[in-house]
């Protein structure tokens, strides 16, 4: 399983998405069930599946899947 | 710190009533030995509280404080309340949540207007629970102060003043001790400025369809919050060490030891599961309700469709 079909996994999982939903153009703004829960939820699950551990700002700042690709290449997981 | 309403302690009661109208509701033959509570007018429910009242005494467990949290919340802010828990565990005299039934959904409302002004404890009606009903206040205690220590919203602060009150209860062993008063406040009031998780994402979400199961057999008064909340703290304990270091690690950093928690969490929720009821078969029949719930979602490790599996094995193991 690649990097990015295990965040597609886990942000299917944690923010309930129907199949189809998940887009690398999701944003937190578009997605009802991506409340402030959720946000906590996606850290948690970060930190699970990738082993990096989003500070309080840094999750909150995670309101998109670019911005999460994004904090996750600048940790050194591959997204290529 | 970890804030709560004053305590008022039953000599101070007069003090507090001079001068006031005040009024007393719900379990009042609790306070039929305080004479300065037994004086009060009583009446039938908080909606009944005359308009020129001014403090509301009210008598219960969680369901019933939290009952008259949300009515003098909503309608009469100006009315002070004191809280009287005739049970602990629901630590619902601390906290400013109120946990509504409405038509078997659990709804959660926090505000300042929903805390009680006071709170005090009537020590004898801890003598005469039974025993049945004493482990499930312990458990439900025992969750709220475990899973807000868990929680991905506390502050390392707050860890520390619960990990001091996990560290009471541990070594507490009479459940008839008052103490449990304080630790049960202190634990609830704690989890109300972080979260809950998996334990009461269950407990909200199963609570009506298990009792409507259980009401086909007229044993519906056997479960409530506490006794699920009870049921599930051991299961869900271990799913979380299995699912990820964090919840290990977190009780380490604090020094509790998770082999004692564990044991604790065992003798408390073998007994509270056993009810004539398939706790599988509910679980996976409310699975999406329960990866839902707000308190599932701020579990210290993450609660996904396929992981429904792991948690059965765990509370089929207990």
């Amino acid at each position: 399983m690649t990097n990015l079909e295990k965040l597609q996994d886990l942000l299917e999982d944690v923010l309930l998405l129907e199949d189809g939903q998940f887009s690398l153009d999701l944003t937190r703004d578009g997605v009802e069930t991506w409340d402030s829960m959720a946000t906590v939820a996606v850290a948690i699950g970060v930190e699970e599946v990738f082993g990096h551990h989003p500070t309080e700002e840094e999750a909150i700042a995670l309101a998109s899947v670019t911005d999460i690709i994004t904090f996750l290449k600048a940790k050194g997981v591959a997204f290529d | 710190m970890i804030d709560l309403p004053p305590r008022i302690a039953l000599t101070d009661l007069p003090d507090l009533l001079s001068g006031r109208r005040a009024v007393i509701t719900g379990r009042v033959a609790a306070a039929q030995d305080v004479p300065s509570l037994a004086a009060l007018p009583v009446v039938e429910t908080p909606a009944k509280t005359p308009s020129d009242a001014d403090l509301v005494v009210v008598l219960g467990g969680g369901t019933r404080l939290d009952a008259a949290k949300a009515w003098r919340g909503r309608n009469r802010p100006d009315c002070a309340l004191l809280a009287i828990p005739t049970r602990f565990g629901s630590g619902a005299e601390a906290n400013d949540i109120a946990v509504l039934d409405d038509r078997g959904a659990k709804t959660i409302q926090k505000g300042p207007e929903f805390r009680p002004e006071y709170r005090a404890y009537l020590p004898g009606v801890l003598q005469t629970l039974p025993e049945d009903a004493l482990l499930w206040s312990k458990g439900d205690a025992l969750t709220h102060a475990l899973e807000g220590l868990l929680s991905p919203l506390a502050t390392d602060a707050l860890r520390a003043d619960l990990a001091d009150v996990l560290h009471t209860m541990l070594d507490l062993s009479d459940p008839r001790d008052a103490e449990w008063f304080e630790l049960s406040a202190l634990a609830n009031a704690g989890q109300a400025q972080a979260s809950v998780g998996l334990v009461h994402g269950l407990a909200h979400v199963l609570e009506a369809p298990a009792r409507a199961e259980l009401a086909t057999m007229g044993r519906e008064d056997q479960l409530g919050h506490a006794r699920l909340c009870s049921g599930f703290l051991a299961p869900v304990l271990r799913y979380n060490f299995t699912r990820s270091d964090k919840a290990a690690d977190r009780l380490k950093a604090v020094g509790i030891d998770r082999d004692a928690l564990l044991a604790l969490a065992n003798s408390i929720s073998t007994p509270a599961l056993d009810l004539p009821l398939d706790w599988p078969d509910l679980i996976e029949a409310h699975w999406k309700s329960i990866l839902r719930d707000f308190c599932t979602r701020t579990n210290v490790a993450t609660v996904r469709p396929a992981t429904l599996t792991a948690l059965i094995t765990e509370v089929s193991a207990q």
